[in-house]
């Protein structure tokens, strides 16, 4: 166990490396730099010192050669500074801070809610036996999939904001602001989960071990929650790991479409701008934010399923005190010689 | 081991009414299956099972016989209904019972052992919880007790240690404990029937021995009634005390087991008796040498077998073996959870020839290395150490090209027909596949090749347009060697070729094999757990173990007078022994 996760975070912390590098090779290699745009921005490019451009310039250190600026961007990024942003001059680590708890408000609330409004739905649809229900029920997920999160929020907002007049339509203040945002970024996720858990549920039941639990005179609900649910829940939480990118690009549209402050907003801006240092610390913020859950999802795996570290570590799973069988092997004859 | 007594709920109440009378009484049963069509499986089958009676029901797959016990239970898969009958488990009518009544006599009144131990727990829940929810389900024990309870059920079905199987996950256990572990559960609530679904089908013949031997003590003991599905008659014959032989979802056949196969009355009996492989067969001869007609599948089969006393097919003195393994031993590393690596030597210091046009059989238990020793000659594998020689070349080392010019003259037949041929191929795409490959031919060369071949595996013409999946476990095997045969090889490495067959068909298919070999003066090397069917194939046999040849000679040798004290023990171990009396039997 311990060799595994030594493994895992080894990759983690290659994988953040990985991003942080690729995304400064794809920023340079894009025409104009961000000291030009700020100043285009700000309609003083014509009349600027060359002499006050190039001091900036050196400022942020774009008059070195590529392999240096580099070298240096990733030093100091090791030690937590990304630099200053551009046109705001503000710390990009500040910029991050402070941007950071709405985002996570909003997506911690929607995957919830994604997990316990899909997670309920796949088990409802697998475990009543009307055919019609279960149809009808089934239909649901690929609904939501198919769904684009940009009109659905428009939808919400021209519904329950503007003609009801029950939630606010922009915002971050209090609770009810976070909520149209959180089910506009929570129904692709929550019927994603849904499809997966309930394909994995339905091929669950099918398995000879299900008929045997009936055989034993287990009822249906016992079935479904005591043996299907546990042995189905992995290709769903194989999805949780994957779903966390998707959360972090909806929260790019979400919080632009409600107005929210958050990591979205802040991407859409940096883009526009080609702030490098806020660019550079958004996308390891999200390397980071991605390995960390898959490393949970990767921890959560053996606990769901007993035979994973097996397959993932060797016979690392196993007893010490147990000889390693392989599928269907015979009876060793020490076990059986003992008993006889 | 001490038998823990426990308070038996229901069983003693019941025991004093119902004791004469039939535990359970199918009445004209008839079920059937509605996919596209509406199949019907069981057509109008009656029996009873008495009191701590064992009766099995025996038949092809087909049959009707797995219908049958899933219908005693209430499980039918999904579009299966029962169309009449009634099935009077203690004097009440399971038919059309309610999902909650239903819940009341599974488990309780009825216990079930499936088939496969491999897929038949939850991999996910540890053993002794799997088996204390029984008991807690049906208010045998509280959650407090049940564990323990779950411990002693354990001990019961014959595992060691149970304290610790109890806490340990199915993969963590053989084959062999998790079917106890499946017939503890199944005895757990005492249940007066047990219904056993082909029960030991998936286990080695020594390990099938054991857990039947113990099923038998701890259902006599407690008296328990056995309905007992298997297509084995050899199974049957000796665990059952009466039969029921079954075909096309009815009753051919009932009676005392001492009867039915002594003296048969139904032809399609007689023919099951005769055409089950057993170690007093003899090898099978070629049929059908010089001119070849054909027939329609079967017929070669039966003739086969009324010509034994012709001399097995010597081969000329001094020629050399086509392939000759010297001292091949092969070590697969494994991760290991400390410093340095596991290593598991699969085959360990194995060296055989095989005669040009004679067949090589391995034996041996699963795990014993007989498959991985082929793969080592197919070259799929590279071994460790020591060398293969295939006609008078070494191919130890080959790569790239030689080998592919090697996979010319060295073909294979898996096991299993269903798994190995794709459904959505048409039977010539599939045979023609390695010409293909080897670009053997034009278009037209290539079409007749595989009406040639079909012709060859005795398929009739028209099946050459079909899709695999249209087709029959037989033909789909037939198809297979035809695809094996297409490149004309020198040796066919045969992997468990019949064991996923029904008996009829499985004397088919070895019968072609005999008549391909003599034809077409093919090698074999012929992989197989059932010494009655090497019996009838092989001209030399090895007997493997842990990787090791322990014993090899002639087929007769090894079948009369085996030397290897696990061969003997092998040998002992294959069902049929109560019945196999004197005549030539060994041991």
């Amino acid at each position: 166990m311990r060799r595994y996760l030594a493994r895992r975070v080894g990759q983690g912390i290659f994988v953040i490396w990985a991003a942080f590098t690729a995304a400064f090779i794809i920023l340079y290699l894009l025409p104009g730099d961000p000291v030009e745009m700020t100043l285009e921005a700000n309609g003083s490019h014509m009349d600027a010192d060359p002499a006050a451009v190039a001091a900036l310039r050196a400022e942020y250190g774009f008059d070195r050669s590529v392999p240096a600026q580099y070298g240096h961007a990733l030093w100091r990024a090791l030690h937590g500074d990304f630099g200053r942003s551009v046109p705001t001059g503000s710390p990009v680590t500040h910029l991050i801070a402070d941007a950071l708890p709405q985002t996570l408000a909003l997506t911690v609330v929607a995957f919830t809610a994604a997990l316990v409004f899909g997670g309920a739905l796949a088990v409802a649809a697998t475990y009543v036996q009307r055919p019609a229900w279960r149809q009808m029920l089934l239909s649901l997920p690929p609904l939501g999939v198919s769904i684009p999160g940009f009109w659905l929020g428009l939808l919400l907002l021209q519904l329950l904001s503007f003609r009801l007049g029950w939630l606010p339509a922009t915002g971050n203040e209090g609770v009810r602001s976070l909520i149209l945002p959180a089910v506009t970024l929570a129904v692709p996720t929550g019927a994603k989960i849904a499809q997966i858990l309930a394909k994995s549920l339905q091929a669950t039941w099918q398995q000879p071990f299900i008929d045997v639990a009936r055989a034993k005179g287990m009822s249906r609900r016992h079935i479904q929650f005591r043996h299907a649910l546990r042995h189905a829940s992995l290709p769903a939480l194989t999805l949780t790991g994957v779903t966390v990118g998707e959360m972090l690009a909806g929260a790019v549209i979400v919080e632009t479409i409600f107005s929210r402050t958050g990591i979205g907003r802040l991407a859409q801006e940096a883009v526009l701008a080609k702030d490098i240092p806020l660019l550079e610390g958004l996308v390891v913020l999200s390397a980071v934010t991605f390995v960390l859950v898959n490393l949970a999802v990767d921890v959560i795996y053996p606990l769901v399923d007993p035979r994973i570290t097996r397959i993932s570590a060797g016979a690392g799973g196993v007893p010490p005190d147990l000889p390693v069988f392989s599928q269907g092997s015979a009876e060793p004859a020490v076990l059986e010689g003992s008993r006889e | 081991m001490g038998v823990p007594e426990r308070a038996t709920p229901s069983r003693s109440a019941a025991a004093g009414t119902a004791e004469s009378s039939p535990v359970l009484a199918v009445q004209d049963l008839h079920v059937s299956y509605r996919s596209s069509e509406v199949v019907d499986a069981v057509r109008g089958v009656s029996f009873d099972v008495g009191p701590g009676e064992v009766v099995a029901l025996v038949g092809e797959s087909g049959s009707g016989k797995s219908t049958i016990a899933h219908t005693v239970i209430g499980l039918l898969p999904p579009g299966g209904s029962v169309r009449r009958g009634r099935v009077l488990f203690a004097g009440q009518d399971l038919v059309g019972l309610s999902d909650r009544k239903l819940l009341a006599v599974r488990g309780v009144g009825i216990g079930f052992v499936p088939q496969d131990p491999g897929v038949s727990l939850n991999p996910v829940k540890r053993v002794g919880r799997q088996i204390s929810e029984v008991l807690v389900g049906h208010g045998l024990a509280d959650r407090r007790s049940a564990p323990a309870l779950a411990v002693d059920i354990l001990a019961r079905a014959g595992l060691s240690d149970p304290r610790l199987r109890a806490r340990q996950y199915p993969h963590q256990l053989s084959g062999g404990m998790r079917q106890r572990v499946l017939i503890g559960m199944a005895l757990a609530c005492r249940p007066r029937l047990v219904i056993a679904d082909e029960p030991t089908s998936a286990l080695d013949v020594t390990v099938q021995r054991r857990v039947l031997d113990h099923f038998q003590e701890l259902t006599h003991q407690d008296r328990t009634s056995v309905l007992f599905i298997t297509h084995d008659l050899a199974i049957a014959s000796d665990r059952a005390d009466r039969v029921i032989v079954l075909r096309h979802g009815r009753v051919v056949e009932a009676g005392a087991v001492g009867t039915v196969f002594d003296r048969p009355q139904s032809p399609y009996t007689r023919s099951l008796l005769a055409l089950a492989p057993s170690l007093t067969s003899e090898r099978l001869v070629p049929t059908r040498s010089g001119a070849r007609v054909p027939g329609p599948p079967g017929d070669a089969a039966q003739a086969a077998r009324t010509q034994p006393n012709t001399p097995p097919p010597v081969p000329p003195p001094g020629t050399a073996p086509l392939v000759e393994a010297h001292d091949l031993v092969k070590n697969f590393d494994q991760p290991a959870r400390s410093r340095g690596t596991n290593r598991i030597t699969a085959v360990d210091g194995v060296s055989f020839a095989v005669p040009r046009g004679q067949t090589y059989s391995f034996v041996g238990e699963s795990g014993s290395g007989k498959s991985t020793t082929a793969r080592l000659v197919l070259r799929l594998e590279t071994p460790t150490s020591g060398r293969i020689v295939f006609d008078g070349k070494d191919i130890t080392d080959w790569k790239g090209d030689q080998l592919r010019r090697l996979r010319r003259r060295v073909q294979v037949v898996y096991q299993n027909p269903y798994s190995s041929l794709d459904p959505r191929f048409s039977v010539e795409r599939i045979i023609a596949q390695p010409l293909r490959a080897f670009k053997a031919g034009d278009q037209a060369g290539q079409r007749a090749r595989v009406a040639e071949l079909l012709d060859q595996v005795a398929l009739p013409a028209g099946t050459i347009h079909r899709k695999a999946a249209e087709l029959s476990g037989g033909q789909r095997q037939r198809v297979a060697i035809a695809r094996a045969l297409a490149l004309k090889p020198d040796l066919i490495i045969l992997d468990e070729p019949v064991s996923a067959l029904d008996v009829s068909v499985q004397a088919q298919i070895l019968q072609l094999l005999v008549d391909l070999q003599d034809e077409l003066t093919l090698s074999y090397l012929f992989i197989s757990h059932d010494f009655a069917v090497v019996r009838q194939i092989s001209d030399l046999v090895g007997v493997m173990r842990s990787g090791r040849l322990v014993e090899q000679g002639p087929t007769d040798d090894i079948f009369r007078n085996p030397r290897d004290a696990y061969t003997k023990e092998l040998l002992a171990a294959i069902p049929g022994g109560a019945r196999r009396s004197g005549a030539g039997s060994p041991g």
